[in-house]
């Protein structure tokens, strides 16, 4: 079972690689620039992995669907087929099929995706191709030498003739690599020949006169100068050559050699082995050749981009599969269920709390052994050990740490999917895709997300016409922008859309019976903008299939805060809306600050809280029945943590502790009695019953063995909130001082 | 011989001990009387003695500090951290309709374990671990309502052990994490 929940998330991670290449595919298409052929080989490889790796643990829908999709992808890239619009819908409608399938795998109460329509629909799209290839007239190889062409594979036979056909030079490259640093030169060839063009095949030179080094000739199609080519290889042992390709049979003579060496690398193994005198020194050198492109053939597939290097020895049949080794490379990583990473984190909670008892112990044993030397070694040694114990939490959290970028490839498709189906015409732009968030808040977080890009599509970004008519740009884009500001990662999701027009907005709230008119009249534009945040708050009357229920924007606000985030919103009519949300980095670890309260003390995550202020209890004023008081001349309204929670209230002279906590369009300030210290804490779960009050998240412990309660501050403000809505549903009006 | 003696069997039978018969003597003291003994910890609540099972009781331990949590039921002492964990504790005599504890040099929390989640029981006095053969326990009586104060609920059984009344609790109803929370702040399933 465990063997099988791995090899889904295995899969799952490929179906991700898929779609990735993909959506570059189609980034690449749509900028109109000749799409990459690596890429076609990527999703290919991915597939084909996926085969493997499903036919093991016996999904016989995914194998059969893989299968289909591989030889789709292979012929793709034979350019058999072409990857035309149609294509490219019906690739991704294999990404959603697959998570589908993968849903069913997991939860058999899960529908079964429909795999045999979609089979057909491959078919048919298929068929209905005419082979592309064929209509064009074929490229003649007659100037390449017989013993060339005859070990291409149909895909390098391909390529080299789509190089052609497209007008690229035809070079090859002679290098000679130091046996000892085989692998690393050829990377670092390949990268450079890269900028210049494509490398259309790698051939072992059957020139092996040293023994310490490889040969090798490289084909590569490039539309540079030679020069070009000539300067970038300086540095390199290389020699480099222009093919002539227009002439009939012009027989190079590096690449017929190449081609021997490559017919015969194995019997030369063989009878190598079988000699005795030389036996040593060939079979080193033609074994290591074998093996050094083995090497790269595995290091190409770990980076899941680069094409698939034939291995010399067996060259692959075409649009045969990748060597075996391919599964083990994608498998390099250690999965851990993050209950076993909750579990280490406590622990080390409890080591931090233990070493600062023992750091309590000893400096109280100071005092009194002021003159013991070991006394004073001791204390050095327990600061060392918390430094350690700080490393060791700091390296657990990494690990619960994954980049946001595949939540964002995920986003992509949506985005892809809902323009269509609005027939806007949208591009999503996204950066920082490599910053970092806890596992669990990336997965918390892509629900809110995937709505306010819903909502950006289907109410921010105009039609073409409304938005070719306001002057703008025809494509709308919405960006998404991920970045890390200290211990908390800002991300946000803007568009070029219509924006929000908070008089509107404010009408609205007002229409709804969400604000008085009074209230209406005082508010500001950012006020009335968070008003979206308010339940029952939809901006569009005709619901559309994928947002504006009316359950949008302050479900994803209660969401956020549950992460301990924060969520704003601004607007600018006609030029967009940017929604900016403010995470902590980890749930595991929260910043809090330590507060009294009715005796007690309570941590609120530091994250929830605007503000913290002191004021004098004389500044409480009374607006219909509720507490407020000013706040930069606006009125906030105050509650007591202690009446709250129905705790014993301290006796105070006049000084009250107020946080500032943000709820919809709704600030609250909380009177505690303290405020105490600001603390990095771990937070535990209350445990069956006791997670059921409302109001308290969990707890961590503080010192020797005391327990504090987190308070659950969107709890506690949305029930203050609507506690004064019962009263009166009048705005307080602003206070004046 | 063993007619004559019919009180000395009863008192070996009721604590689960054996005595020697003349089989021993002639076969070696293989022979086991009971294998069916309910193992009880017993411990006392006010001037009431009571019984959990034992298997249900994962330690039992001095008492520790415990955080008051806001909302809770009166009988909710709060929650406490023992070794890392975070443990709800209940004042099992106010649970049960007693008197509240006073906590005392004497008094233990008995760590108790219902399928997988850990609740800690505060008690007077942890008393001693009874062996009761399953045929001694007995129905609480319904006429009463109740064994002394207790409500019938939370009784699983009554026996009696060396002239003492032993009130056997139902931890399945003792231990309600839906009563945890004070009515008046419970919310409606999926509210939360």
């Amino acid at each position: 079972m465990t063997s099988q929940l791995t090899a889904i998330s295995e899969i799952q991670d490929l179906v991700e690689a898929f779609s990735r290449s993909l959506l570059q595919i189609e980034s690449e298409r749509s900028e109109g620039g000749e799409s990459d052929p690596d890429l076609v080989n990527a999703a290919f490889r991915a597939v084909h992995t996926l085969k493997g790796i499903a036919s093991m643990v016996e999904v016989d829908e995914l194998v059969v669907m893989s299968h289909e999709l591989e030889n789709c992808l292979d012929d793709i890239r034979l350019g058999k087929r072409l990857l035309d619009t149609a294509s490219l819908d019906l690739l991704f409608a294999a990404v959603e099929l697959y998570t589908a399938s993968l849903a069913h795998a997991v939860d058999p109460s899960r529908p079964v995706p429909d795999v045999s329509s979609f089979l057909s629909r491959l078919k048919e799209t298929g068929a209905a191709q005419a082979a592309p290839t064929s209509t064009e007239e074929e490229v003649s190889l007659d100037w390449l030498h017989e013993d060339v062409r005859s070990v291409l594979t149909e895909y390098e036979e391909f390529r080299l003739r789509e190089n052609i056909g497209n007008g690229k030079g035809i070079y090859s490259i002679h290098v000679s690599f130091d046996l000892l640093d085989v692998d690393g030169g050829i990377e670092r060839l390949k990268t450079k020949l890269k900028t210049l063009g494509e490398v259309l095949t790698y051939l072992p030179s059957a020139d092996a006169s040293r023994d310490d080094r490889i040969d090798l000739d490289i084909l590569v199609g490039s539309a540079n100068e030679f020069d070009l080519l000539r300067e970038t290889l300086k540095g390199e042992a290389a020699s480099i050559e222009r093919l002539n390709t227009g002439g009939p049979s012009v027989a190079h003579e590096a690449a017929v050699p190449a081609a021997r060496a490559r017919e015969s690398t194995r019997p030369e193994r063989a009878s190598a082995a079988g000699g005795v005198s030389h036996q040593s020194a060939p079979t080193a050198a033609s074994a290591r050749a074998g093996d050094a492109s083995e090497m790269t053939a595995v290091s190409l597939e770990s980076e899941q981009q680069s094409k698939v290097a034939p291995s010399p020895a067996a060259a692959p049949a075409p649009g045969a599969a990748p060597p075996p080794q391919s599964i083990r490379s994608v498998v390099q990583t250690v999965r851990v269920e993050l209950s076993r990473l909750d579990a280490l984190m406590n622990l080390v909670g409890e080591l931090r709390v233990i070493q600062g008892d023992f750091a309590r112990t000893i400096s109280r044993a100071e005092d009194t052994l002021r003159t013991v030397p070991e006394v004073k070694m001791l204390h050095h040694q327990t600061r060392q050990m918390a430094r350690r114990i700080d490393e060791l939490r700091d390296r657990i959290l990494d690990v619960r740490m994954v980049p946001v970028g595949q939540m964002f490839d995920t986003l992509a498709r949506v985005v892809r999917k809902l323009s269509r189906e609005h027939g806007k015409d949208v591009r999503l732009v996204v950066s920082g895709e490599q910053t970092e968030l806890d596992k669990l808040i990336v997965e918390e977080l892509s629900d809110p997300l995937m709505h306010m890009i819903r909502n950006a599509i289907d109410h921010g970004i105009e039609s073409v016409d409304r938005r070719s008519a306001a002057g703008k740009s025809l494509t709308g884009k919405i960006t998404l922008t991920a970045r890390q500001r200290g211990n908390s990662v800002e991300i946000r999701v803007e568009d070029d859309g219509a924006g929000m027009d908070w008089l509107a907005l404010r009408e609205r709230a007002v229409l709804k019976d969400l604000v008085s008119q009074e209230e209406a009249e005082v508010m500001t534009a950012s006020e009335a903008l968070r008003l979206i945040f308010a339940p029952g708050f939809s901006t569009l009357d005709d619901l559309s299939q994928s947002s504006g229920r009316g359950v949008g924007m302050d479900v994803v606000k209660t969401n956020i805060m549950r992460l301990s985030g924060q969520i704003d919103v601004e607007s600018e009519v006609g030029r967009g809306t940017t929604f900016r949300l403010t995470l902590p980095v980890t749930l595991a670890i929260i910043q809090a600050l330590v507060i009294k309260g009715g005796d007690q003390m309570f941590c609120v995550p530091l994250g929830s809280v605007l503000e913290s202020l002191m004021f004098d209890r004389s500044e409480i004023e009374t607006i219909e029945g509720f507490e407020v008081i000013s706040l930069r001349s606006e009125a906030l309204p105050i509650v007591y943590l202690d009446r709250i929670f129905g705790l014993p209230p301290v006796s105070k002279d006049g000084q009250l502790y107020v946080i500032v906590v943000g709820l919809a369009e709704h600030r609250v300030g909380l009177v505690v009695d303290d405020l105490l210290e600001q603390k990095d804490v771990v937070i535990k779960p209350l445990g069956p019953g006791l997670d059921m009050v409302p109001g308290v998240a969990g707890a961590t412990e503080i010192g020797a063995g005391k327990t504090v309660l987190l308070l659950d501050l969107a709890a506690i403000v949305s029930d203050a909130v609507r506690d004064f809505g019962a009263g009166d549903r009048r705005r307080m009006e602003v206070v004046r001082t | 011989m063993t007619e004559s003696v019919p009180g000395i069997w009863q008192a070996l039978l009721q604590s689960g001990e054996a005595m020697a018969t003349e089989a021993d003597y002639e076969h070696g003291y293989s022979r086991r009387l009971r294998d069916d003994l309910v193992r009880m910890v017993s411990f006392r609540l006010g001037s009431e003695i009571h019984a959990v099972p034992i298997r249900k009781v994962r330690e039992i331990t001095r008492c520790f500090a415990v955080t008051m949590v806001p909302r809770t039921r009166g009988y909710i002492r709060g929650v406490g951290t023992l070794r890392g964990e975070l443990i709800p504790v209940l004042c099992l005599a106010s649970r049960l309709g007693l008197p509240a504890a006073e906590v005392s040099r004497r008094s233990r929390v008995l760590v108790v374990q219902i399928d997988s989640d850990v609740f800690g029981l505060l008690v007077d006095e942890v008393l001693d671990v009874v062996s009761l053969e399953p045929e001694s326990l007995r129905e609480p009586p319904s006429v009463l309502g109740g064994a002394g104060s207790v409500s019938r609920d939370f009784v699983f059984a009554l026996a009696r052990k060396e002239g003492n009344l032993l009130i056997v609790l139902n931890l399945a109803t003792v231990v309600d994490p839906e009563d945890f929370v004070a009515p008046e702040w419970r919310k409606g399933p999926g509210e939360r």
